[in-house]
């Protein structure tokens, strides 16, 4: 324990804290910035429509929740069950393409087989070729597949994932081998390692999770083409519909809905912000 | 004993099967671009059910503005779900004139309806091709001058001294202030002066920039106005983002605009409900020079209409309601009051229910001015590249042309008849 | 780590993955060359047409240019958005620990929106006077407003602008996990032998990251070339004021949909596809731990690299 004299003590606990305080502020300043956008479109759900298109004054004069009122009660879009369509379908294609690309990322990682690597950059291909490509190909095939217009067509083609597949053998590649030889050793078959390896990786399986959850939400191509009715719109989509131009256009409401649209992904992100954190701490392992 | 059971058995077959193929009779697919459009047409569908006795049944989808027609390609393209009507923009109705034309063929039909006399012929122009007509406009597209009153008296400036393009450029001159414009600048006024000078980006065979000297001239005219401080190009969006409506026109930095009727009816009327009571229209200055054939105040631009798909299930049954919706009187003029759309069918204009003052436009009876100016209004044409030239100007070309001097009119529309000649619009 | 095993794989793991792909991905691909291979015939029926669609494409110097503005803009986002991102990385390291997660969450904010979000959102940053970037970080300055969307010469800059803002929060995130996985051993040493900061970064911290920052490039990467929406949020599809913001993505969807070639869209992204795949694999690649490091587990013989989090053991290194 040191015996140092007071003024010591201020100057150095100020150089210790500077670049603490100095950072934070850095980024505080970053972080405003990044995020003013989105304050504005929070407060602008509550906002007139003629007063929206001004950033500054920030704060409506009354917070009105006449536009969510409006959007949640359907009566310019079902709102509420466009809500829920993307919800399936965007969990849906999660729970598949993580356990697809999971399944799939081990026996990349772990096991060498013929054709191993002509696989592997097939799968990462289809990563590659921009929607527009195969919106055409992809909308006649689930016409012949009968599956248009219900979620099924644009959940499908979201479970194969090329990212998945990186992500997954990557993960997989620097999962040590004590604990799989272990069980082998006892008489466990393949599958049944495979199993065991699970609670192993569960970071990185909510961390992909979270990650094909929130691309799954931004999806908008695929969904528009694939559905027709109102009802099985998504909501990302159910909104554009209000985009008519520039003709009467529900500004308001349309903030209102693109709020709204903004929460699960942020709410999953914050719940799930420690799993991510350390799966990424688990990549990065050297 | 048994013959009783079978023929009631076979009747019972017979009224299952029928009411199972009446079910099974799908309704119509009805695309309309705005959920304000469907509900304009749901009711009207609801009416003419009423009115006529039919049984007609529509289904009403709207997908938003870009989101439509590419939807509509996608199905035009595979076959697969194509929809019966589609409310169209003739902008997006040009795509589909380079192939066999997908929409029914109309020209019979409207001649043997009421149509064919009581529709202002330039309407049908836009959406017609080779000679025969594809869809039904439903509104004038008249362009006026919407200028603001307040501000013009401020200046000093009174709707006579505007009679010609010449005296709109002196009286630009009695704006003191910099951050006020007489007249916020648009890509569209390009088309929309060409015509008012009888001219057009096309000629009657749809061959695209023809008329050269014109259309360069125009051009040179506008970016003219930038440079001599008559006019400013807003920025991306045009006149038409919200943008432009809570700066510059909030900022009462903007005098006037050119544009149609619905731009006034509709936009301005939404976006910019503070500035109520100052707006007005007035017919466009007119071109003096030689080469401007007549002296025509107005002109016409874009509009909306609708259009029948050859392959339709239900094609007769989808012409009815077309030829009801745009030609009855109640029709028309809820389609003026709901959706700020002037119709362009002639006989619909005695009814009282247009002739009233607007709040809006400080009482000014709007469709006074416009049922004056729509028979002056020039024909349209259409073109298989006019979607492209609609494109290259808009986002590629008239912003240049209007802000860099190493962009000036003549080498854009070089750059651009040279492209259309490389992929083949232009042999 | 671990090697691979030349035991009988367990191919049923596989079988869902591949099954899906092959169904839905790789049967529309087939019939996606059999469209780029057929006439652009919008209504009414296709005919077969060869090569003529890439042969035409060979001949436009439209496609050209797109192709040099999406590799000219992918070069521009990496080389933006991976320093950015490190130096937040570094500065987030410092951060008071309560205020850690607040702020990462700010800056991740862009990258969960959607695509209309982001189109909206737009018209606040970038338009015009009162667009947010002019009036808060050129007004106050005293600097003149620049038509960040109309004006060809910034139209790039806007476009790595948005990338920045979507995806520097993400890509900070796996950077901050990549500094932290890097042993304090290995910077104790480096400090001993008299590295600076900058020393210690290039010769320590980066070459022990590789594989992160290869991982993080291959997604920004296949976001930039293969995602539509940031061009589609700034210039609304079309390529902007001559053409300056003109990618492959919107020239392909400007072909398809805007002029009904569906063919030629196909041919178009079937062209770019091997370009992008050697790009890919080559930073896949680059990022790969190279054959040295993996031999240090066998003589080990346990196997056992810890799989906890980040912070480090002091694993001194003989």
């Amino acid at each position: 324990m040191s015996t140092a004299r007071p003024s010591l003590t201020l100057r150095a606990r100020l150089r210790r804290h500077a670049p603490a305080a100095l950072a934070t502020i850095v980024l505080a300043a970053l972080a405003l910035a990044f995020a003013f956008p989105f304050v504005w479109m929070f407060t602008a759900g509550f906002k007139p429509d003629a007063a929206i298109f001004n950033p500054f004054p920030l704060l409506p004069e009354r917070f009105d929740p006449r536009h969510y009122v409006s959007l949640l009660s359907g009566e310019w879009i079902p709102y509420p069950r466009q809500f829920l369509n993307s919800l399936f379908i965007a969990g849906s294609q999660t729970v598949l393409a993580t356990a697809f690309s999971c399944a799939a990322g081990y026996v990349f990682a772990k096991f060498d087989f013929r054709f191993r690597r002509t696989l592997f950059v097939l799968a990462v291909l289809t990563v590659l070729i921009p929607r527009q490509v195969m919106v055409l190909p992809l909308f006649t095939w689930m016409n012949d597949l009968g599956l248009l217009d219900t979620p099924w067509a644009v959940i499908f083609p979201g479970a194969a994932t090329g990212i998945g597949l990186l992500w997954f053998t990557a993960v997989y590649h620097r999962l040590p081998d004590a604990l799989p030889d272990m069980a082998r050793s006892e008489g466990a078959g393949e599958y049944r390692v495979f199993l065991i390896t699970l609670p192993l990786i569960k970071p990185a399986l909510i961390a992909f999770a979270l990650i094909q959850f929130t691309l799954a939400w931004q999806e908008h191509l695929i969904p528009l083409v694939m559905l027709f009715s109102t009802e099985q719109l998504t909501v990302n989509i159910g909104l554009a519909s209000l985009n008519a131009g520039s003709l009467r256009v529900p500004y308001g409401l349309l903030m209102a809905g693109c709020t709204l649209t903004l929460l699960p992904t942020a709410l999953l992100f914050a719940l799930a912000y420690r799993h991510f954190r350390t799966a990424l701490g688990q990549l990065t392992e050297t | 004993m048994k013959k009783p059971a079978v023929s009631f058995l076979s009747v019972t077959l017979a009224a299952v099967v029928f009411s199972a193929a009446a079910a099974f009779a799908k309704p119509l697919q009805f695309w309309v671009y705005s959920q304000k459009d469907a509900q304009y047409y749901s009711d009207m569908v609801a009416l003419y059910n009423k009115k006529t006795g039919a049984k007609f049944e529509a289904e009403f989808k709207a997908y938003g503005y870009a989101e439509m027609p590419d939807k509509l390609a996608l199905a035009v393209k595979s076959g697969i779900n194509m929809p019966d009507i589609v409310q169209f923009d003739e902008i997006f109705f040009s795509l589909y004139l380079k192939d066999e034309v997908p929409f029914l063929d109309l020209t019979d039909r409207i001649a043997k309806g009421p149509l064919k006399s009581g529709m202002l012929p330039q309407r049908f122009g836009v959406f017609s091709w080779k000679n025969r007509i594809y869809g039904v406009p439903q509104s004038t597209s008249t362009v006026v001058l919407w200028y603001r009153e307040d501000l013009f008296r401020e200046a000093g400036i009174s709707p006579n001294d505007l009679r010609t393009w010449e005296g709109f450029e002196q009286a630009a001159q009695k704006i003191r202030t910099g951050s006020r414009h007489m007249l916020a600048m648009d890509w569209s006024y390009l088309p929309m002066l060409v015509r008012q000078r009888g001219y057009d980006l096309y000629n009657k065979d749809g061959v695209p920039l023809a008329d050269s000297a014109v259309i360069v001239e125009t051009w040179n005219r506008l970016a003219g106005w930038i440079r001599d401080g008559v006019s400013f190009m807003p920025g991306q969006g045009g006149i038409f983002s919200p943008q432009f409506f809570s700066t510059s026109v909030a900022a009462n930095g903007v005098m006037s605009i050119i544009g149609p009727d619905w731009y006034g009816l509709d936009i301005l009327q939404n976006m910019d409900p503070e500035r109520k009571g100052r707006w007005r229209a007035m017919p466009l200055p007119v071109w003096t020079d030689s080469k401007s054939k007549g002296r025509r105040n107005t002109s016409m631009f874009s509009g909306q209409g609708l259009v029948i798909f050859k392959k339709s299930k239900q094609t007769e049954a989808a012409w009815k309601f077309v030829e009801w919706v745009m030609s009855d009187m109640d029709a028309n003029a809820e389609r003026y009051l709901q959706g700020n759309a002037f119709t362009p069918f002639r006989p619909a204009w005695t009814d009282l229910r247009y002739a009233h003052p607007e709040p809006y436009f400080g009482n000014q009876i709007l469709t006074e001015l416009l049922m004056e100016l729509a028979p002056k209004s020039p024909p349209g044409m259409q073109s298989p590249a006019h979607a492209l030239i609609v494109n290259f100007l808009r986002e590629q070309y008239y912003n240049s042309t209007m802000n860099d001097e190493n962009m000036p009119p003549e080498k854009a529309y070089s750059e651009i008849k040279a492209t259309l000649r490389k992929m083949g619009y232009i042999k | 780590m671990s090697t691979r095993s030349h035991r009988r794989p367990p191919f049923l793991l596989l079988a869902p993955f591949f099954a899906v792909l092959a169904l839905f991905w790789l049967v529309p691909l087939a019939r996606g060359v059999l469209i780029s291979l057929q006439t652009d015939t919008l209504f009414g029926d296709a005919a077969f047409a060869g090569l003529a669609n890439y042969r035409a494409l060979a001949a436009d110097a439209r496609f050209a240019h797109a192709l040099r503005n999406t590799v000219l803009y992918c070069a521009m986002v990496l080389a933006a958005v991976l320093p950015v991102s490190l130096a937040l990385a570094h500065l987030l390291r410092r951060v008071w620990p309560g205020f850690r997660g607040p702020l990462q969450f700010c800056l991740l904010l862009p990258g969960l929106t959607p695509p209309l979000v982001l189109a909206l959102l737009y018209l606040m940053v970038f338009h015009g006077p009162q667009g947010l970037l002019n009036k808060i970080f050129l007004q106050p300055f005293g600097l003149p407003n620049l038509d960040w969307i109309g004006d060809p010469r910034l139209i790039k800059f806007s476009l790595v602008l948005l990338m920045l803002w979507r995806w520097t929060g993400f890509m900070t995130l796996i950077f901050l996990s990549g500094l932290e996985g890097v042993p304090r051993a290995y910077h104790d040493a480096a400090r001993i032998e008299g590295a600076s900061a900058w020393q210690r970064l290039r010769l320590v911290t980066l070459p022990v990251m590789r594989p992160v920052t290869a991982f993080a490039a291959a997604f920004l990467l296949i976001d930039t070339f293969v995602l539509f929406e940031g061009a589609y949020v700034l210039l609304g599809g079309s390529g902007g004021t001559q053409d300056a913001g003109l990618l492959l993505v919107s020239y392909g969807y400007f072909t398809a949909f805007t002029l009904g070639n569906f063919g030629s869209a196909a041919a178009m992204s079937f062209t770019a596809l091997p370009l992008l795949l050697v790009a890919l694999f080559a930073l896949l690649a680059s990022g790969r731990p190279r054959s040295g490091r993996d031999t240090r587990k066998d003589r080990d013989g346990t196997g056992a690299a810890p799989v906890s989090t980040g912070t480090t053991g002091g694993e001194v290194r003989p």
